[in-house]
């Protein structure tokens, strides 16, 4: 008797639902998990799935996050799915880094979106990954604009700075 | 600083909004370096990645690390660019005693990594090491040919490596060729030539350097011949298994001494002029800042004179640190233990009393005498060429390995023997003065200090009528040129004629021992950190049964635990009791061997040892210096993989009965037996 896997709902911040294993999604997101238990005794008696408001996530945000999820929490799609691996070389480390690569090979915005997606549902992965992503992103700027990335006032005086800076000299 | 970026990238992100914590998980995963450029963002920028990135960048922060010139020194300093000039920092001050331990240098413990390969540099070894004295000098190098030979294990394509180690062979005084060790591979201990074009350093690689891996390449520094040469930089490029061409030292430095390093991911040069009297005055360190260009900077210039006064003359090993300066960034041995592996064995021969009955002198000469167990028993691995295992004349106590590393006890002497079989380094250690009596030794871990300890145990006085004795536990740290006595005494009597086993990191119960006072088996155990004497209750009588005059009860450590086992004699069984932290002592196996007289306790000469339980299937791999075998505890059966009497005629050898092989468990480790700087060059 094979029983139908069971599928959540996640209603993104616009309002759009997106349906989801709820195996995979509890395997890769502690938040999401955390809100499937809370609901799960009201709803053991009934086949109905239910609809979960992520309220920080825009959908399409959302959709990204879901497509690395699925890619890397799905154990039936990583072992049934060989076609997606074809073009791995067999010198990567990681079947999913070439996918990695490109989930992250996006624009500015949208990636510190995918920190905020991922922080606040907590996918560890997928933090780090954004979080590396920026890190590389920012490794060769100067301070101006790290700076201006981040809001940070510059809040030492000319003294200071010319201080600061001859203190850590050896960095730059 | 230059302000513009040469980058061609769009802007930045420009969010306003991320909170503090998000910002500093994603400084985190910055270059150490990158960060500390971000304490000039502004004040609060500032305090924040000084406290709490500094730690979390603790290993990659280069700080520079002043090794005392002697052992007898307790206190490291280190320097650090952060902290301005002529600023030492004490890094830590022993509180024990000063006089024989290496002080602790933290050291970093990841190795390299890069593009998600582990690299773990090792130092050159030099073949003639040890058996110089045995060979006449001058002879050809060695064919690859042969080399090939004793690594037949290839790498198959579908197998690939999470990192690869470089070794340079010498032969003879010359680089003979280059060896890679494929890091978590299935074919553990096994070197394979390496598989690039150029195989052969294109200068005499200084033999005692650990190589530095920066950039996809391992850096050795070569070693001026007869002064007719500078000295140069050799990189080896991991990803091609090929030597590539020299990186010259800054100009002026090639004629002085210099050591290599790696700081903030740079290639770091040290240089000091050559004052073999009075000991290193300076230190100027360079950064190879572009690599691709081969561009030196010279960052620093450290004046040694501002050290603190050294303590007074010291007792021990004042030869003990040539180099005065190691970076504490230094990209170390590495040390990996691959759990779950299946039991992989090895046969060694460390001491000069053994045999290799087919093994070329050149080959035993080049590797020190490690045969694995597949090689022996006719593994198709081996490329069809079956080799015998080195026998000894003698049965060598040999216990599991800790952290990779073996002792090797030589049973009649006070001789021991520290080696790792995947590296083939060894140290030895002679206890002085012998009292007439051997001990035992045991190999501890002291985690507080990162260093392996060679515990010795030995009787200076016994008398079997008065029940009077008198111990001797002596310690060497194997960072340590002498051993110490300690002034703590075994509470009760050790038996020293079984070999004690290390369970653990924290605790080593050292020995076993009887409490003949109450006729019942205890349980001596040393902790090596504290270096403090307990008694831990053996498996009670009601669980051991009878135990009459022909049984024996030894230690051993399977799959982690500490286990007593008892041999009957009489009753041909061996019981194996595991102790739990929970439940105490259960009885985990009884090994039924009257079918198998060439392991039953009855007829072997020695004892029939546990050697370790096989991770996947549970049985039990019995050792008795010249047959192994896994034993199935589940139907009973007893597999015979390697025996000596149907493998080898070894009586025609001209060895008689007295002859065994040295099995040992081999791990996946590139560990160093002495875990120190370079000590002559």
């Amino acid at each position: 008797m094979a029983s139908e896997k069971k599928v959540v709902f996640l209603r993104s911040s616009d309002g759009e639902a997106f349906e989801v294993s709820e195996e995979v999604i509890s395997a890769a997101s502690v938040t999401i998990k955390g809100m499937i238990d809370e609901e799960s005794p009201s709803r053991a008696d009934t086949a109905a799935t239910t609809t979960l408001a992520i309220p920080n996530v825009t959908a399409a945000t959302l959709s990204r996050v879901l497509h690395y999820v699925n890619k890397h929490f799905d154990a039936a799609a990583v072992v049934g799915r060989p076609d997606d691996y074809i073009f791995c070389a067999p010198g990567d480390e990681h079947p999913l880094a070439r996918f990695d690569d490109d989930f992250v090979d996006v624009d500015n915005d949208t990636l510190i979106d995918l920190v905020h997606a991922a922080e606040y549902l907590h996918i560890k992965k997928l933090f780090d990954l954004t979080c590396k992503a920026v890190a590389d992103k920012l490794k060769g700027r100067t301070i101006d604009q790290i700076r201006e990335t981040f809001g940070i006032v510059n809040d030492y005086t000319v003294e200071e700075e010319v201080e600061v800076y001859r203190e850590n000299s050896w960095a730059f | 600083m230059s302000r513009d970026h040469d980058e061609a990238s769009p802007p930045p992100p420009r969010h306003q909004d991320l909170p503090d914590e998000i910002i500093e998980d994603i400084f985190a995963r910055m270059p150490a370096k990158s960060v500390l450029r971000c304490r000039c963002l502004s004040r609060a920028w500032a305090a924040t990645l000084h406290l709490d990135l500094a730690n979390r960048h603790r290993e990659e922060v280069p700080r520079l690390c002043f090794l005392p010139r002697s052992a007898a020194v307790s206190t490291v300093y280190a320097w650090s660019p952060e902290l301005g000039k002529d600023v030492f920092t004490p890094l830590m001050a022993s509180q024990r005693q000063a006089i024989r331990r290496h002080p602790h240098v933290p050291r970093r413990a990841p190795p390299a990594r890069d593009g998600g390969e582990d690299v773990l540099p090792l130092q050159p070894v030099h073949g003639a090491d040890r058996r110089a004295s045995r060979r006449p000098h001058g002879g050809p190098p060695l064919p690859e040919q042969r080399l090939r030979q004793l690594r037949p294990r290839l790498r198959r394509p579908e197998q690939e490596p999470q990192g690869r180690a470089p070794l340079v062979l010498y032969h003879d005084y010359q680089p003979a060729g280059c060896d890679i060790y494929d890091v978590g591979a299935s074919s553990i201990g096994h070197w394979r030539p390496a598989a690039g074009a150029v195989v052969l350093p294109p200068g005499r690689v200084r033999m005692n350097q650990m190589g530095v891996f920066v950039e996809g390449h391992v850096h050795w520094p070569t070693m001026a011949r007869h002064g007719e040469e500078e000295e140069h930089i050799v990189s080896f490029s991991v990803s091609d298994e090929t030597f590539g061409a020299y990186v010259t030292p800054p100009p002026g430095t090639a004629v002085m001494r210099f050591a290599l390093a790696e700081l903030a991911g740079c290639l770091c040069l040290l240089s000091a002029p050559h004052c073999p009297q009075s000991g290193l005055e300076s230190v100027d360190i360079w950064l190879l800042t572009d690599y691709t260009t081969r561009s030196w900077g010279k960052h620093w210039h450290i004046d040694l004179t501002k050290l603190p006064p050294p303590p007074p003359p010291p007792e021990v090993g004042d030869d003990f640190m040539f180099h005065g300066v190691t970076p504490l960034a230094l990209v170390d041995g590495g040390r990996r233990r691959v759990d779950g592996s299946p039991v992989s064995v090895v046969f060694l021969a460390p001491f000069g009393t053994t045999t290799a009955p087919d093994i070329p002198v050149e080959l035993e000469f080049l590797t020190g005498t490690v045969v694995s167990l597949e090689s022996c028993s006719g593994d198709p691995g081996a490329a069809g060429r079956r080799w015998n295992p080195p026998l000894s004349t003698a049965r060598v106590v040999c216990r599991t390995p800790c952290h990779g590393l073996v002792l090797l006890s030589h049973r009649s002497e006070n001789h021991h023997v520290l080696c790792n079989p995947v590296t083939r380094a060894v140290r030895s250690f002679v206890f002085l003065p012998d009292h007439g009596r051997h001990g035992c030794a045991g190999l501890g871990y002291d985690p507080s200090r990162e260093e392996h300890v060679v515990v010795h145990l030995s009787y200076t006085s016994r008398c079997l009528e008065t029940r009077t004795y008198a111990m001797e536990c002596r310690v060497w740290p194997a960072r340590d040129l002498y051993p110490t006595t300690l002034d703590a005494q075994p509470p009760i009597p050790a038996a020293v004629d079984v070999p004690p086993v290390h369970v653990g990191d924290v605790l080593a119960p050292g020995a076993a021992a009887r409490d003949r006072r109450r006729r019942e088996f205890a349980i001596l155990a040393f902790d090596v950190c504290a270096e403090t004497f307990e008694v831990e209750p053996a498996p009670p009588a009601a669980l051991l049964g009878v135990v009459d005059s022909g049984d024996r009860m030894v230690l051993a450590e399977l799959a982690g635990k500490l286990c007593a086992v008892k041999l009957s004699a009489s009753m041909e069984t061996m019981t194996v009791w595991g102790k739990d932290d929970v439940e105490g002592w259960r009885r985990e196996h009884v090994v039924e061997l009257q079918q198998w007289p060439e392991f039953s306790p009855r007829t072997t000469e020695l004892a029939v040892m546990p050697m370790a339980v096989d991770p996947i299937d549970g049985r039990i791999l019995l050792d008795t210096g010249k047959a192994l075998g896994y034993y199935d505890v589940r139907n009973g059966t007893l597999q015979t993989v390697y025996s000596l009497e149907t493998q080898l005629d070894y009586r025609c050898q001209n060895h008689g009965d007295a002859v065994f092989f040295i099995a040992t468990v081999c791990e996946d480790s590139l560990l160093r037996p002495d875990d120190r700087k370079s000590r002559f060059w």
